[in-house]
């Protein structure tokens, strides 16, 4: 049997061919419904993740015979592996194409997912959620009142010994923000303000419960590239979700883009040609591209008011990508 | 202008349809090479240059001739598949199939038997054979044969009795004699 012909292959192939296909409807879907709400934007870019991750097992397991020959010749409406198999002058182009691009994205996905997971946690396997020092009675009232307003337990907020402006929400049941020295100095009351709130707004969200199943979902379609692209696009929509909350508890967008001007990265640069600046120098412009478009956002939209979900319409971009993938092989 | 978006929706998701037909009709429209379904076993002779398509001399009445389905293909390895349908049924109920032996993964028929209930050496025309008593899904029987001639693996799977199935294995052995005891070796 060849690999085409495995579960594994067949998996592989088709979760790729309904991420392209998906990603397709969902962006048609997103302009056709006019959907401009990043909370929505958030739910329709999720199913580009999820759906190919499941879509396949449950084909095979509603119709085993999906996979056969005579499923791809009488009731198929599209064969990956058609294209796959094409060959010209004797060489099967898009078959070398296929595993050059999933070695790549698979390649890219170790270098910059696992390897940095696996050496932070290897080196500081006794890091522990809280860590650091208490942050004292004034931040703890902004954070008690932004709490009141987002009806949340009100988490701890600590203080870490990091030269780096740093941020961030930990845990997944008892929640607690840690902050790094330097922003106490560096941010106005108004953008402190604004950067709990949208830690907070992160607690409401469960952000971190989200991004660990998304990450976990992306990092088992390891090869597949539009994987990766729209994981970016989902982790962006999230900060804009987080964003709008904070806005619409501080009624202050003026303050939160300032406070997020703070995590603008240097880029780096060099004399001379090295591979890590390269990197560095990537990974710089693309935090601060994201960045910057939220700041934009923030500072020309304001506060933005949600409307009610559009459930019908998502109901049957959801019906269009099941009903249509399962005709693609 | 809600329904005019549903309507919008609905378009694109017509024209998204019609695309990916499209898309799967274009590589078997450029590409000569691999299975392909013929209309007529002299498209296949024509086409493909195989030499030697084994056909029954014996053809049961309640089927109906000529093949509903005839798969193909030269490279990388020979092979003809044929379907046959039944009068009244309208349901596929015998398939010949001659095959490269090396091809690693051939086709199989549409009525591939399910539970193997006996295996019998036989002779088809002196040839050594093995038949299979077999059932189908749902539990109807459906009998295999198949010996090697003429660098082939030739099988068949009929929905039929075994001394009909032999009777068609047998006349597709033009010219050669029946040669004694058709079981040599039951039970093996």
């Amino acid at each position: 049997m060849s690999f085409f012909g495995s579960y594994i292959g067949m998996y592989m192939v088709q979760s790729i061919t309904h991420s392209v296909l998906t990603l397709f409807i969902v962006e048609m879907s997103l302009r056709i419904w006019q959907v401009g709400e990043a909370r929505e934007r958030f739910r329709y870019r999720l199913l580009v993740l999820i759906l190919p991750f499941v879509m396949f097992p449950a084909f095979q397991l509603v119709n085993p015979d999906r996979g056969s020959f005579y499923f791809v010749e009488d009731t198929a409406l599209f064969s990956s592996l058609r294209w796959i198999n094409v060959e010209v002058f004797g060489v099967r182009p898009l078959f070398y194409l296929f595993f050059l691009v999933t070695g790549a994205v698979s390649f890219v996905v170790l270098l910059q997912e696992v390897v940095p997971i696996m050496r932070d946690w290897l080196a500081k396997p006794q890091q522990q959620e809280g860590e650091g020092t208490p942050a004292g009675p004034a931040i703890d009232g902004m954070v008690g009142e932004i709490s009141a307003v987002l009806k949340i337990k009100k988490p701890s907020v600590f203080v870490i010994d990091d030269a780096n402006p740093v941020i961030y929400t930990t845990g997944t049941k008892e929640h607690a923000i840690i902050m790094s020295e330097p922003l106490l100095s560096v941010f106005s009351d108004r953008e402190l303000r604004g950067a709990l709130a949208h830690e907070a707004a992160h607690i409401v969200r469960r952000s971190n419960i989200t991004t660990l199943l998304v990450f976990l979902v992306r990092i088992c379609m390891f090869y597949n590239p539009i994987s990766l692209l729209e994981f970016r696009k989902l982790v962006q929509d999230d900060e804009q979700i987080c964003d709008d909350i904070t806005v619409s508890v501080t009624r202050d967008s003026e303050a939160l883009a300032s406070a997020l001007r703070v995590f603008s990265l240097d880029v780096p640069h060099s004399e001379t040609f090295r591979l890590s600046f390269v990197k560095e120098a990537i990974e710089s412009s693309s935090h601060n591209l994201l960045l910057n478009e939220r700041i934009e956002r923030l500072e020309n939209h304001g506060l933005i008011e949600y409307h009610p979900y559009g459930w019908v319409r998502y109901a049957a971009s959801l019906a269009a990508i099941v009903g249509v993938s399962y005709f693609v092989v | 202008m809600l329904i005019r978006k549903y309507l919008l929706f609905g378009a694109i998701m017509f024209v998204t349809v019609i695309m990916l037909a499209l898309l799967n009709w274009f590589p078997s429209a450029v590409q000569k090479e691999g299975i392909r379904k013929y209309k007529s076993i002299e498209d296949v002779e024509t086409q493909l240059k195989i030499k030697k398509i084994f056909l029954p001399a014996y053809f049961p009445q309640y089927l109906i001739w000529p093949p509903a389905e005839i798969y193909a293909q030269r490279k990388p390895y020979n092979m003809v598949l044929m379907h046959f349908t039944n009068y009244e049924r309208k349901e596929i109920v015998l398939s010949i199939r001659q095959v490269d032996p090396a091809d690693p993964a051939p086709l199989v028929s549409r009525i591939e038997p399910v539970t193997i209930k006996q295996r019998d050496n036989v002779l088809i025309k002196g040839r050594k054979g093995l038949l299979s008593i077999a059932l189908c899904p749902g539990g109807e029987p459906c009998n295999s044969v198949t010996w090697r001639e003429e660098g082939y693996e030739v099988e068949i799977i009929a929905k039929d009795s075994v001394k009909e199935l032999l009777k068609i294995a047998d006349s597709m052995m033009e010219g050669r004699p029946f040669s004694g005891d058709r079981v040599f070796n039951p039970g093996k």
